[in-house]
């Protein structure tokens, strides 16, 4: 096999059904407009009580290949280091959370902005499967059971697009695509400046990774060689499975605290969403307007809150481009 | 002069009819002056200029760049087919852009957006809405005394040509682009293919012999659009701007603009029978979205049922 274009990083742990599902979403036939050669899916589990069916990665179409390992700890950042060795591609997609199932447009308008440009950050708005976002999940009565029924109802192995008839918007970008994101959890970028921004940093320790993924959407999207694209009509959703802040579970406020910390110790300043201007790239499909509709509702109140307080909606972008200025008059 | 010149990837060919001043902002903002993140020799602009009492002429016409070619042409028939043909033919890059009314000017991301619209797909057709300036459309406005003054007046108010986004909040879609950014429209004042594109359409169609060439640009944006394995790129966050000039359908009085649309409207019904629908086409959005975009995002989305 030729070198792929691309190389997409998935962590598993302890969620096997929806793992596969994922991955389904990832393979050749789900996926339009593009070529099973084209790319290949490097699925990197820590090992738990309920491991994947390997042989269920083998029959996917398409370019997977599974590596089970054991993690002394509970944070996926190795695994997401070690994935990232295995990636023949000099350009990867990173999913942190393997839970996340994706529309079928992803990939062919993934491959469209690197084609524009060597710095694409492509990043995909994360929705929540449900009508409420899954960290309140009990409150809402909602289950697993409940959810692979709505997935059934939908048929969303041929339908992938009415996956955003059963969701909603997730806690990371809960305004829209014209406003910044916390963090993506379905982000592509060039493995040079995955490199350059010191890859995953093991240092976040905490469940989940704590705070990792924020730090590395930041720490990307500050990149001086990335250029942000936003697809607008495509997502990311997440599946229920007993996440660490994607659950209802107790404390997790406590939890929250605790990886904000780690975060502000870690990118040693606090954090702040990256004002980055994303170039929007893609088809809108029907189900995703209500979406966009929100999103212009509340860019229109961000533009009129900037403007009060004298403030540059893309700060970040802007100080970005006069850095590149200063870098090409040297 | 240079021994090594580098071809141009994008040609513009751009036609000039009795409105010299307006032609001159619209040049402006296809210099490397205003357009964004491009230099001259990325691309080059053609500037076909049919005769007549109110000339643009070579000087006004090359001022703002040195990667501006200008024609100045005899042209016996009152329709720029011929000239947007010829102007085509002179082209050196391997994409074209027909831009057939001379009086739209641009916003500043047309030319680096369909460059990379190219990139993504050699056989693309790129395209962006039209606008019109001012509040109303100009063939309504021109009724309530609109006018070349006015416009002016609204153009110092945005201090054109500083932002040139800020164009939007003196604009409304114009009357071919109702139908907002989710769907293809029936035309478009920037259209843009491949140079083997353009070949395989045989380019304007030449019949069109009437006033402004009556429907030949809609004409030439469906063919392009139905044009097999042509995927249609919408730079939704830049647009053309009609500036008042007294054209023929959007600056002539009421009842003079019905017979003259009469006639055009006959003229294209000979040509392509009941076969006239806009291209049945959803557009891939390509762009970044100025603040000033989001009210006609708003406006578009209300133009579509989910599908």
């Amino acid at each position: 096999m030729s070198r792929p274009l691309l190389s997409i990083i998935v962590i598993v742990y302890d969620m096997p059904r929806q793992a596969l599902n994922t991955l389904y979403s990832l393979s050749p036939g789900y996926q339009q407009g593009v070529d099973a050669e084209d790319y290949e899916v490097i699925v990197v589990e820590n090992r738990s009580q309920r491991n994947m069916d390997a042989e269920a990665i083998a029959r996917l179409p398409g370019n997977f290949r599974y590596f089970l390992r054991d993690e002394p700890g509970v944070s996926p950042a190795a695994a997401i280091n070690f994935a990232f060795a295995q990636c023949r591609a000099p350009f990867i997609g990173l999913m942190i959370d393997g839970a996340r199932m994706v529309t079928p447009g992803l990939l062919q308008y993934t491959l469209m902005a690197r084609k524009i440009t060597d710095e694409a950050l492509v990043v995909v708005p994360g929705y929540h499967l449900g009508e409420h976002e899954q960290q309140f999940h009990l409150s809402s009565g909602y289950t697993e059971a409940r959810e692979q029924q709505m997935l059934e109802d939908i048929d969303w192995r041929h339908n992938g697009y009415r996956l955003f008839q059963i969701s909603c918007l997730s806690g990371a970008n809960p305004n829209g695509i014209f406003h910044p994101f916390m963090e993506c959890n379905c982000l592509f970028m060039d493995a040079d400046v995955f490199r350059g921004i010191g890859q995953a940093d093991e240092r976040f320790d905490l469940p989940g990774g704590g705070a990792l993924n924020l730090a590395i959407y930041r720490k990307a999207a500050m990149h001086p060689r990335t250029r942000s694209f936003m697809l607008a009509g495509e997502g990311s959703f997440h599946q229920l499975h007993g996440g660490v802040t994607t659950s209802e579970v107790e404390h997790r406020q406590a939890i929250l605290d605790r990886q904000r910390d780690q975060l502000t110790e870690l990118l040693g300043e606090l954090f702040r969403s990256p004002t980055v201007e994303p170039i929007l790239l893609g088809k809108i499909p029907g189900p995703a307007m209500r979406y966009l509709e929100h999103s212009v509702a509340r860019g229109l109140h961000r533009v009129q809150r900037c403007k009060e307080r004298n403030e540059d909606m893309y700060a970040d972008e802007h100080e970005k481009e006069r850095n590149r200025q200063r870098a090409l008059e040297y | 002069m240079a021994f090594f010149q580098r071809r141009p990837r994008l040609s513009i060919v751009v036609i000039v009819y009795k409105m010299p001043d307006q032609a001159e902002k619209t040049l402006y903002s296809l210099s490397p002056l205003y357009q964004q993140g491009v230099s001259e020799r990325d691309y080059e602009v053609i500037v076909v200029e049919n005769h007549s009492d109110r000339l643009l002429g070579s000087e006004r016409a090359t001022r703002h760049a040195g990667n501006v070619r200008y024609f100045h042409r005899q042209e016996t028939q009152r329709t720029p087919v011929h000239a947007i043909n010829f102007g085509a033919a002179q082209a050196k890059g391997g994409h074209v852009a027909i831009m057939i009314d001379g009086a739209r000017m641009l916003t500043p991301g047309v030319v680096k957006l369909a460059l990379d619209a190219f990139k993504i797909a050699p056989e693309a057709a790129v395209s962006v809405p039209g606008f019109h300036i001012g509040h109303k459309l100009q063939q309504v406005a021109v009724n309530e005394g609109y006018d070349e003054a006015a416009e002016a007046e609204l153009l110092g108010s945005i201090a054109w040509p500083q932002d040139g986004y800020r164009l939007y909040d003196i604009a409304v879609l114009s009357g071919s682009c109702q139908g907002g950014f989710f769907q293809a429209n029936h035309e478009s004042n920037f259209i843009a293919m491949s140079q083997k594109k353009w070949k395989a359409l045989g380019g304007m169609d030449p019949r069109y012999n009437d006033f402004g060439g009556g429907n030949a640009n809609l004409d030439l944006y469906k063919r392009l659009l139905e044009f097999p394995d042509t995927p249609f790129y919408l730079l939704f966050g830049e647009g053309s701007f009609h500036q008042f000039h007294g054209g023929v359908t959007t600056g002539t009085r009421k009842a003079e603009r019905d017979v003259i649309y009469k006639q055009l409207d006959d003229q294209d019904r000979a040509f392509r029978g009941d076969n006239r629908t806009p291209p049945n086409v959803r557009p891939i959005l390509f762009g970044a979205p100025h603040p000033s975009v989001y009210r006609f995002i708003r406006y578009s989305l209300d133009k579509v049922q989910p599908q």
